[in-house]
C-alpha cells in the first residue's frame, strides 16, 4: 500500500486518483480534527471542503521529505483560525444563552461517566484557541512539538507553552464548581 | 495519527453528504488552472527588478539623477535589488520560517547601508516629506501585487512582512537614485514610507480571505 507522500508525490504528478485515496484516508479525521478547533460542525463541514481544495490549489507546496498528515492538519489548522477570526466566533469569548450558560460541547459525550466526559468537553471547548489547538495535536494527534512548532511557525518551546497553559486551564475548568 | 490520550470521545464523523461534496468540489477544482509557488515569485521578482529598471530609465531621462550618480550609489542599489529579491523568493516559498526571518535582518541591513553609505548630503529646495510620498506612491504597485499573491497561501504576519518589505524595496531604490538629501533625512523620510509599505501590506492581507491554506 504507498504511503501518504507516495500518493501525494502521484497526485503532483497528476495522478488524480491519488487525491481521492488521501481524501478517503484523511476526511474523516481531518473532520474531527476541525469539530474540535471550531467547536461547531457546520463550520468544520465547510472547512474540509476548504482544507481539501487547498490541497489541490497548492499541492506544489507539498514539499519531499515532508509528512502529509502533519502537513495536511496545518493546511486545516490555518483554515480554522482563520475562519473564527474572520466570523468572530472565536471559542475564548464562547457565545452564552439568555441564562449566561455556556452552548453544549458539540463533541459527544460519552462511556463510563457520561457526567464527567461532558464537563471535560465543556472545559475543552472554552480553552483559548491556540491552547485547544496545541492540545488537540499532542494529545489528539500524537504530534510532538517539534513537529507542532513546525506546523504553527513558532518555536517548540512556543509549542510546550502552549499546550501547558492549556492542560493547566482545563485543570482549573475542571476544579470550578459546576 | 490520532492517539485519543485525553478522556475525549470522537466528534460525530461528517455525513455523507458532506463528503460527497468535498469530493465533487475537489473534482471540479482539479480542472482549474494552478499557479506554483515559484511562478509566484517569479512574477514578483519581475515586478520589483522590471519598475525599478522603469525607474532608473525615466529618471535619467528626465534628469532626476545621471549616470554618475547611479554609479556612486551602485553599491546601496545593488544591495536593494538582492534583497528585493531574496525577501520575494523568502516570502513566497513554502514553510521558511528561518529563512523570513533571516531575509528580515537583511532588510534591516539593507536599510542601515542606506543610512550609513549616505553621509552628509546635500540640500534640497524641495521639503523632505516629497521623498516619503514619492516613495509610498512607487511603492503601490508592487505592494497591490504582493497583497494579490499572498492570497495563493495561508495568511501569515510574519510572511506578509518580509512581502512588504520586498514590495517597499522599490521606493527606497528610486529614493536612492533621485535624493541627494543627508543620512538623517534617509533615515527619518525615506525608511519611515518603506516600514508603512510593509506595516500596510501586513495589515491588508490580515484582511483577505486566501484561495488556500497551504503553508
Amino acid at each position: 500500500m504507498p504511503s501518504d507522500e507516495e500518493l501525494m508525490e502521484a497526485f503532483q504528478e497528476g495522478d488524480s486518483r491519488a487525491l481521492e485515496t488521501l481524501f478517503e484516508r484523511h476526511a474523516k479525521g481531518v473532520h474531527a480534527f476541525l469539530t474540535r478547533m471550531v467547536q461547531d460542525r457546520t463550520l468544520a463541514d465547510d472547512l474540509l471542503q476548504t482544507t481539501f481544495l487547498s490541497v489541490v490549489r497548492s499541492a506544489d507546496r507539498f514539499q519531499r521529505g515532508l509528512k502529509f498528515a502533519p502537513w495536511l492538519l496545518t493546511i486545516a489548522g490555518n483554515a480554522a483560525r482563520d475562519n473564527l477570526r474572520h466570523r468572530k466566533l472565536n471559542v475564548e469569548v464562547l457565545p452564552t444563552d439568555e441564562e449566561g450558560k455556556l452552548p453544549e460541547a458539540v463533541v459527544e459525550p460519552a462511556m463510563s461517566d457520561p457526567g464527567q466526559r461532558r464537563r471535560i468537553e465543556r472545559a475543552f471547548a472554552q480553552l483559548p484557541e491556540q491552547q485547544r489547538e496545541a492540545v488537540i495535536l499532542h494529545k489528539l494527534e500524537g504530534l510532538s512539538f517539534e513537529q507542532i512548532a513546525s506546523m504553527l511557525e513558532i518555536t517548540s518551546t512556543a509549542a510546550r507553552i502552549r499546550a501547558h497553559r492549556g492542560y493547566e486551564r482545563l485543570k482549573e475548568l475542571l476544579e470550578e464548581p459546576s | 495519527m490520532a492517539t485519543n490520550e485525553l478522556p475525549l470521545s470522537p466528534p460525530e464523523p461528517p455525513s455523507l453528504e458532506v463528503l460527497a461534496k468535498a469530493r465533487a468540489a475537489m473534482q471540479a477544482e482539479l480542472k482549474a488552472p494552478r499557479r506554483t509557488w515559484k511562478s509566484l515569485v517569479l512574477q514578483l521578482s519581475g515586478t520589483l527588478f522590471g519598475l525599478s529598471a522603469v525607474l532608473t530609465g525615466v529618471l535619467l531621462a528626465v534628469g532626476a539623477c545621471t549616470i554618475d550618480m547611479v554609479s556612486a550609489r551602485s553599491v546601496t542599489l545593488a544591495a536593494l535589488v538582492t534583497v528585493g529579491l531574496v525577501s520575494t523568493w523568502a516570502s513566497l516559498r513554502p514553510q521558511g520560517r528561518p529563512v523570513r526571518l533571516v531575509s528580515l535582518g537583511l532588510l534591516a541591513l539593507t536599510a542601515g547601508l542606506l543610512v550609513l553609505l549616505r553621509g552628509a548630503g546635500a540640500p534640497s529646495d524641495q521639503p523632505q516629506w516629497v521623498c516619503t510620498v514619492s516613495h509610498l506612491g512607487v511603492g503601490l504597485v508592487p505592494a497591490a501585487v504582493v497583497i494579490l499573491l499572498l492570497r495563493n497561501m495561508a495568511p501569515n504576519r510574519l510572511r506578509s512582512l518580509v512581502a512588504g518589505f520586498a514590495a517597499g524595496t522599490t521606493g527606497a531604490f528610486a529614493g536612492e537614485l533621485a535624493c541627494g538629501q543627508s543620512a538623517q533625512h534617509v533615515a527619518l523620510f525615506h525608511l519611515s514610507a518603506w516600514v508603512v509599505v510593509g506595516l500596510f501590506v501586513t495589515f491588508v492581507s490580515s484582511k483577505l480571505r486566501p484561495t488556500t491554506y497551504a503553508p
